[in-house]
């Protein structure tokens, strides 16, 4: 068979391509060492137009990085008192440290002193876990420090490093009884088990609904003084109103529905009615050709019966008695009368035939029909104005309803305070924290769910004090740092900034963003006026109902947001880029749709290029209930769903994630097809793909760009978080390596905003990172990672896997 | 005291006899006063309605049901669902996953736009079911040991007739009376909602 595929046929490059994709496993992840052999023609350093740095002068800025990162250890240290309890914002530091400089030493092949910066994350850990006291424990980081300096020195003065300072820290640890895991395996298991403790370690935090019961709120900054009255009411009881008024709203649907039912009905009736009236008219201008030919005497006498009755009943007198039944001839008057044949006269009955008494009765139940018809339309009018009255009534108490449950932010103000009084970054420096908006009302439930993320948030950021003094309020020659909480409303949504005049620790949005999803909001990171990032949230005011676009998809018809839309464009406007159809993105099955010149586009917010999804058309614009689909039915991209008026499902879609989605499907499947076809793939020399490398370490970064430059790639570097996410958006890669420690958003910070900008969502991702553990590769790949290297990397595997990936 | 039989009253044999005949007057009343308070050990029959599907019929136990509802349905497309869930429906409100019954069982799909809507309980999680047409109620009797004489009233093991579901819906199937299956419908609900739930993951 031609399809059959036939490994013989491939070229040894293809082999080695299908190689690498079995190693790499994107379905498991662990990308292993591949055979070597790269077929991309390396570039000529004429070519690249790259002036590449000699070993010595790579090996320069090693040690000089390698000591600015021992000085911030050793600085650090001297900021620890011994106490009973080693602050844990400083212990986070130094593990941050510590594991930066593991992995350059790493990459740099300095073993003595990547096993020593490891031991230094260990301690840190068997401190924190408290499996070592304190003291005992900072005692221990001095000598390995110490340790670590001893061996950076003598690789400056000899060029190699020296092992003995590793061999006697081993035996400083046995003399202060501490053990170190070693192996990996051991290394592993320790790692989890602290990582598992600290998860699990119970966080107390006052309810909010305690704070704003002990602390009444106020409405204004200027109505301080007066505390609002406020009533108790059961939770339960709440919930139970709460519930009734959301089925009150949805029964608004159901009722313009049913409105709109009677309504065809009604005009179904009027043409009914009309088509009776001229029904009427045929039959009376019937009736009046038929008296007029009736003139020709039918029984040579002149004379005939009016009715077929009174002729039948003649006709039987006549058969009985033989006696011809004489009558007065109205022909005459009939003639005369005949243009008004229809004006009934009782007394005159018997000048009707039987088809004037049928046309009359016609006559009559039309003009019934037009009474009834009419009055029906009135009552179905009054009935509209009540129904209408209703459906508002409803509206209101469901807000006045929501009204309740309302509480200002300010609610949340003295929590951050104290998390920023009790932060690192404010004992060192002078902290200014600004609140604007505060009293900006959102729903409690929401308020309540909002505040651990947001306080994780501040604390994370202020945790880091050697950055901040670095690129903070000393770089600005200014004893103050500024944190600012500005809110708005825009219409049913809130917008929090939390905003940092200094750079900010790294993994500040790892645990927030899951939260903000959660409640069907946004996050994404900007830099902002005062020289630091700021962190934008967007909430719903409320949580139940949506505002959003009801568009068609096929025969069905789903839910897009209002937030997540920046403008429609008409079926016939010419786009650019191929844009992505719904259909697709939701994976459902092609039906007969529109030409797609005819299909109407939904441009999305994005902060980089736009992004078009077609759809088939744009219904309208409406406003629904959330209803939150069970946990086996959540699917990515799907925020949940709402019924309408006749009692259909329609799916509330989130567009950035089902581009997302859509694209790492893809992604998979194109390697499939490459598989099970041995496709010959496209060679990559003919267009120079870009490389985004964002590491914070300048060493790892330097290696990188020399390795992939000479590789044929065009590279481009970030050195912080937010700089790679600036980068990303501003001039979108093929491919970022991206390594998790960083400052201002780590590598799970970048990841995760890069899901909220669909425009990225075409970029290959592959994390370099000297995390070695399962874990961080799950959450690097559930966060739309494509490959997960771990350092030191070697090249050919590097490079390897990035061509693997760019094939697609 | 002689450890007694504890077979049914409509079990009493020859050699049961003989066991009696050999008891004392007071043994024999105990033995009679134990067997008057002693619970009915025969299960009650269970009411099952009759589905016909694509390549047979099954039972499933009116206690799983919480209603039978008629067409039309409006169902909603999901995506990420595996093949035999044609979508989900709007129940009393809330939003409940569709499973294509016969699909399921046999994996042939059938045209189900005039099916029945059978709304199955879960522990507390309602499914739908969708069925091509249902018959009429049946009962089943479990315990072979109080079994009517009728042998066509109990519930024959499944491996007797030949299987035109899928193998690896055996599990599910309890037996078989009249040539129907006799489902195991909370094991199938709970395969059946784990499957959806894996099918989110596999994209």
């Amino acid at each position: 068979m031609d399809d059959e595929f036939n490994q013989n046929e491939l070229s040894a490059e293809d082999l080695a391509i299908l190689q690498a994709f079995d190693e790499m496993d994107l379905g498991g992840w662990e990308v292993e060492r591949s055979e070597k052999g790269i077929s991309t023609r390396p570039l000529t350093d004429q070519e690249m137009g790259i002036d590449f740095l000699a070993p010595e002068e790579l090996l320069a800025i090693f040690v000089s990085e390698a000591g600015e990162d021992i000085a911030a250890i050793r600085q650090t240290l001297q900021q620890l008192e011994p106490d009973d309890h080693l602050e844990s914002a400083r212990l986070q530091v130094l593990q941050r440290t510590a594991h930066k400089l593991k992995g350059s030493t790493g990459a740099m092949g300095c073993t003595a002193m990547s096993t020593i910066a490891h031991h230094i994350e260990e301690l840190v850990k068997l401190i924190t876990s408290g499996t070592i006291v304190p003291f005992i424990g900072l005692n221990a980081l001095v000598q390995t420090v110490r340790a670590l300096e001893t061996t950076l020195n003598s690789l400056v003065t000899s060029g190699v490093e020296s092992s003995d300072p590793l061999a006697e820290l081993g035996a400083e640890y046995k003399a202060l009884n501490i053990e170190i895991a070693s192996g990996r395996a051991e290394k592993q298991a320790l790692s989890t088990a602290v990582e598992e403790e600290q998860e699990t370690a119970p966080r107390v935090y006052a309810p909010l609904r305690a704070t704003v019961e002990a602390e009444p709120f106020s409405k204004a900054p200027q109505e301080s003084h007066t505390t609002l009255h406020v009533v108790r009411v059961e939770v339960d009881r709440f919930e139970q109103l709460i519930l009734h008024t959301e089925k009150l709203a949805e029964l608004s649907s159901p009722l313009e529905s049913a409105q709109a039912e009677v309504e065809k009905a009604l005009q179904e009736l009027q043409t009914a009615q009309a088509r009776l009236r001229h029904l009427e008219v045929l039959v009376s201008a019937q009736l009046v050709a038929k008296a007029s030919s009736a003139t020709i005497e039918p029984n040579g006498n002149g004379e005939r019966p009016t009715s077929s009755l009174i002729a039948r009943i003649l006709d039987e007198a006549r058969q009985r008695t033989g006696q011809h039944y004489q009558r007065k001839s109205k022909v005459a008057t009939r003639l005369v009368k005949k243009a008004d044949s229809f004006q009934w006269d009782d007394l005159e009955i018997d000048r009707f035939t039987e088809n004037d008494v049928l046309a009359h009765s016609l006559g009559e139940a039309i003009a019934d029909v037009t009474t009834a018809s009419a009055q029906l339309r009135a009552a179905f009018a009054q009935l509209s104005r009540i129904t209408q009255q209703h459906i508002d009534q409803a509206t209101n108490v469901r807000n006045d309803t929501l009204l309740l449950s309302l509480a200002p932010i300010s609610a949340l103000v003295p929590r951050i305070e104290r998390a920023i009084m009790m932060s690192v970054l404010a004992q060192q420096h002078q902290v200014l924290f600004e609140a604007e908006g505060e009293t900006t009302e959102i729903d409690q439930e929401i308020l309540e769910k909002v505040m651990q993320p947001l306080l994780q948030l501040v604390r994370t950021c202020t945790a880091g004090s050697q950055t901040a003094t670095k690129t903070g309020a000393a770089e600005r020659g200014n004893a103050t740092d500024r944190i600012r909480l500005h809110v708005h409303t825009v219409d049913n949504e809130v917008n929090i900034e939390v905003g940092f005049s200094m750079t900010v620790a790294g993994g500040a949005l790892d645990e927030v963003q899951e939260a903000i999803r959660r409640l069907n909001g946004t996050i994404v990171a900007r830099r902002n006026n005062l020289g630091g990032i700021s962190f934008h949230l967007r909430l719903p005011r409320s949580q139940g109902a949506i505002q959003g676009f009801l568009v068609a998809v096929g025969n069905r018809s789903v839910v897009v947001p209002l937030t997540q839309v920046q403008r429609i464009e008409p079926g016939k406007e010419n786009r650019g880029e191929l844009p992505y159809t719904l259909n697709s993105l939701l994976g459902f099955p092609m039906e007969q749709a529109l030409p797609e010149s005819e299909r109407a586009a939904l441009i999305l917010r994005t902060e980089g290029s736009p992004l078009a999804v077609q759809v088939d058309a744009i219904l309208g614009e409406t406003q629904l209930v959330v209803k939150p689909l069970a946990p086996h039915l959540h699917r990515q991209g799907i925020i949940g769903t709402a019924i309408d008026g006749r009692g259909n499902i329609l799916l509330i879609v989130d567009l950035p994630e089902l581009i997302n989605r859509y694209e790492i499907v893809e992604s998979t499947v194109k390697v499939a097809a490459i598989r099970s076809r041995g496709q010959q793939p496209p060679s990559i020399v003919q267009k120079q793909p870009s490389i985004l490398v964002a590491d914070d370490s300048v060493y790892i970064r330097q290696s990188l760009h020399q390795t992939l430059s000479y590789a044929g790639y065009r590279v481009s570097e970030a050195d912080d978080g937010m700089k790679t996410l600036e980068r990303l958006l501003d001039y979108p890669p093929d491919a970022l390596l991206l390594d998790i420690e960083m400052p201002n958003l780590n590598g799970y910070d970048v990841l995760s905003m890069m899901r909220a900008h669909p425009e990225l969502a075409k970029v290959k991702t592959i994390i370099l990172t000297s995390r070695t553990s399962e874990k961080h590769k799950a959450r690097a790949r559930e966060l739309g990672a494509h490959a997960y290297l771990t350092k030191p990397c070697p090249q050919d595997v590097l490079l390897e896997t990035l061509r693997s990936l760019l094939m697609n | 005291m002689n450890e007694h039989p504890t077979v049914s009253a409509a079990y009493i044999d020859e050699t049961h006899l003989q066991h009696l005949e050999q008891l004392s007057d007071e043994e024999f009343w105990d033995y009679a006063r134990k067997l008057a308070h002693q619970e009915p050990v025969a299960a009650q029959p269970e009411e099952c309605l009759e589905c016909t599907l694509s390549n047979g019929s099954c039972l499933i136990p009116l206690s799983a049901l919480n209603e039978v509802v008629l067409p039309p349905h409006r169902l909603a497309l999901l995506p990420a669902t595996p093949e035999w869930m044609p979508g989900v429906v709007a129940w009393r409100g809330q939003v409940i996953a569709v499973i294509d019954l016969s699909m399921y069982l046999s994996g042939h799909m059938l045209d189900l736009s005039n099916g029945i809507l059978l709304i199955a309980d879960n522990a507390g999680l309602a499914l739908g079911l969708l069925v091509p047409a249902i018959g009429q109620t049946a009962s089943i009797q479990h315990n072979v040991q109080v079994a009517s004489k009728d042998p066509t009233a109990t519930v024959e093991k499944a491996e007797q007739a030949s299987p035109w579901y899928l193998p690896s819906r055996a599990i599910f199937v309890k037996g078989i009376q009249k040539g129907s299956l006799v489902l195991d419908v909370p094991s199938l609900l709970a395969d059946a909602v784990q499957q959806i739930e894996t099918a989110a993951l596999n994209g």
